[in-house]
């Protein structure tokens, strides 16, 4: 179960807007899901082998470092919404601390 | 003091790796900006980013030389955040299976050893850079996104801003041994957060704690946490709640700045992350990785005291950088006096080198040639007075023949019996009444006569030859 108050704090999080009658909606469309998978959770798992990936044991191919440049950079950028120069242009972030690695 | 200070880090470092580390675009710096950027920096949507296998093997070096535990079974998590310098909205880093945990390095603070314990070492991605204008925007270079980070987490074992600022004094040593990153706080390449609190003497649970952010130098570490501390404390006595905070240091008036209030704990939502597959690092490959670590900071200067018979304090000094370090062992190797080599790589080079701030391995001199230099100040080709002079030399090109440059210069001393006493007999003749106050007991009269045989020769007589001459030509008379 999930109510209108967790989705509201999600969606704030997400930096999604929601109107309260989307809120109710989520609210009860996510609730569904949720129980599902608690339907699923009765399954007997005693034996297999947990994944986070559908096959168990698969490895990750790893690359050599070799560096490639890409010839689509200038194309990346004019993508972009919005430039200046060879920047992105974006509406100014507040020096808040919020976010970054 | 009424309260225990208590402090942990949280320091970046970048790996030198050419590549990023889930995508094959160019890690240089300075490059026009995004112009390393390919599609999975910018996170279309079906890009498959593929681990870089040198990024993970820097991240087990760096580990290793921190005295980290490996997970064997190592994974990517995704970190969920909204900011312009990375695309994709998330930060893939890792949470649960960092590479390396449980390390520990040791500090030294007036004279006393301290394990300071290492929670954790993973690897993630670099996000980009914003540039902050006045003009209502922020500009975006995204080259740096992607890029192999490795973060490094200590636990709260810092007692004291000092303690702060020797773990990470060994920390930066240590990693720059290892080669893994260049661990320069002023280019960017090592970051630091500090988190500090304080607690009555005796009380187990933490108190509230304020995050630092800026921090761009060591000396800024110290600064900020030792005004933060004042702060806390000035709270504390005054019966104050404090809020959690994360605040900026101002390097101009070192102070810190409110930046935000934590309400609550930052929702990351991690999770596996879905396109990167769990990595398995073999046992063969640890020990590779062992194999190929180079012999620590610590280790070296107890060889170097044992090995080369010098001071502890100039083994200190020589092995506080790996340039350092490697160019003393080089100059050694080309048949250098080592307490030569480390008086002129602690005097004149390390003079040098702060006068002109740069780095030892961006300048014009070789162990070769330094070597060179001394061991013609050895054999009494040069003074060394006028081996100054071939020092200057060599900063200003790389020099292949000492000995050349020398004679080129006409910079060699005059040692030679037969070219020096037509000189003393001529410089004795002229000065007869120095002889005399010589015989009667004035020391001076003999300096005053080397000095005019000096003057006769341009400086280029050896005055240890001179003296020696000197004194017997006198007792022929």
């Amino acid at each position: 179960m999930i109510d209108k108050k967790q989705v509201l704090a999600l969606a704030k999080t997400m930096k999604f807007s929601l109107t309260d009658e989307e809120a109710d909606r989520y609210s009860h469309k996510l609730s569904e899901i949720i129980n599902y998978l608690e339907l699923i959770q009765e399954v007997d798992t005693t034996d297999v082998t947990p994944t986070y990936y559908g096959i168990v044991g698969q490895l990750a191919s790893l690359r050599e470092d070799v560096a490639e440049q890409s010839t689509q950079s200038e194309q990346l950028l004019n993508n972009a919404s919005d430039t200046e120069g060879a920047y992105v242009r974006v509406p100014a972030i507040l020096n808040d601390g919020q976010g970054g690695a | 003091m009424n309260f225990e200070t208590i402090i942990g880090l949280e320091v970046h470092a970048e790996l030198n790796a050419n590549s990023k580390m889930f995508s094959p675009a160019p890690a240089t710096f300075g490059a026009e900006p995004n112009s390393n950027t390919n599609v999975i920096d910018w996170a279309y949507p079906g890009v498959l980013p593929t681990p870089n296998r040198a990024g993970i093997d820097l991240a087990i070096k760096a580990a290793l030389a921190l005295n980290c535990k490996i997970h064997q079974d190592t994974r990517f998590d995704r970190k969920n955040y909204f900011y312009p310098d990375n695309p994709s909205a998330y930060q893939k880093t890792q949470d649960k299976y960092p590479i390396g945990y449980d390390g520990w390095i040791e500090i030294e603070v007036k004279g006393k050893t301290k394990k300071i314990r290492i929670e954790r070492v993973h690897l993630e991605e670099d996000a980009g850079k914003n540039t902050h204008g006045t003009d209502g925007y922020s500009y975006v270079d995204l080259n740096r996104q992607g890029s192999c980070l490795l973060e490094i987490v200590s636990e709260a074992d810092m007692r004291t801003p000092d303690e702060a600022y020797a773990y990470l004094e060994n920390l930066k040593q240590i990693i720059q041994f290892t080669k893994v990153s260049d661990v320069k706080m002023e280019e960017g390449s090592m970051r630091c957060d500090a988190n500090i609190s304080l607690r009555p003497y005796g009380q187990e649970a933490f108190g509230v704690k304020s995050e630092l952010k800026n921090l761009n130098s060591f000396n800024n570490v110290r600064k900020g946490l030792n005004y933060e501390q004042a702060r806390h404390e000035k709270a504390l006595l005054a019966g104050e709640q404090l809020l959690q905070e994360t605040r900026r240091f101002d390097a101009s008036t070192g102070e810190t700045i409110l930046m935000r209030i934590k309400e609550t704990k930052d929702d990351y939502r991690y999770f596996p992350e879905p396109d990167i597959l769990p990595v398995k690092i073999s046992d063969e490959w640890i020990e590779q990785a062992r194999q190929s670590l180079p012999e620590m900071p610590k280790a070296r200067r107890q060889r170097y005291v044992e090995q080369f018979n010098i001071p502890s304090y100039d083994a200190q000094v020589l092995t506080a950088t790996v340039q350092m370090s490697g160019f003393f062992e080089e100059m050694v190797e080309f048949g250098a006096d080592p307490k030569q080599a480390s008086n002129w790589l602690m005097g004149e080079v390390s003079a040098y080198l702060n006068k002109e701030q740069i780095e030892l391995d961006h300048t014009t001199l070789t162990p070769n040639a330094l070597a060179q230099m001394i061991a013609l100040i050895k054999d009494g080709t040069i003074s060394s007075k006028i081996a100054k002079k071939v020092f200057v030399e060599l900063t200003k090109q790389v020099v292949e023949d000492v000995n050349a440059l020398v004679e080129e210069k006409g910079w060699v001393q005059l040692s030679d019996p037969k070219k020096l006493l037509p000189i003393i007999e001529k410089v004795l003749d002229q000065n007869e009444q120095s002889i005399i106050d010589y015989r009667e007991g004035k020391d001076r009269a003999l300096g005053f006569l080397v000095g005019q045989i000096m003057k006769e020769t341009r400086g280029k007589a050896n005055p240890g030859a001179v003296n020696q001459l000197l004194k017997q030509e006198i007792d022929k008379r």
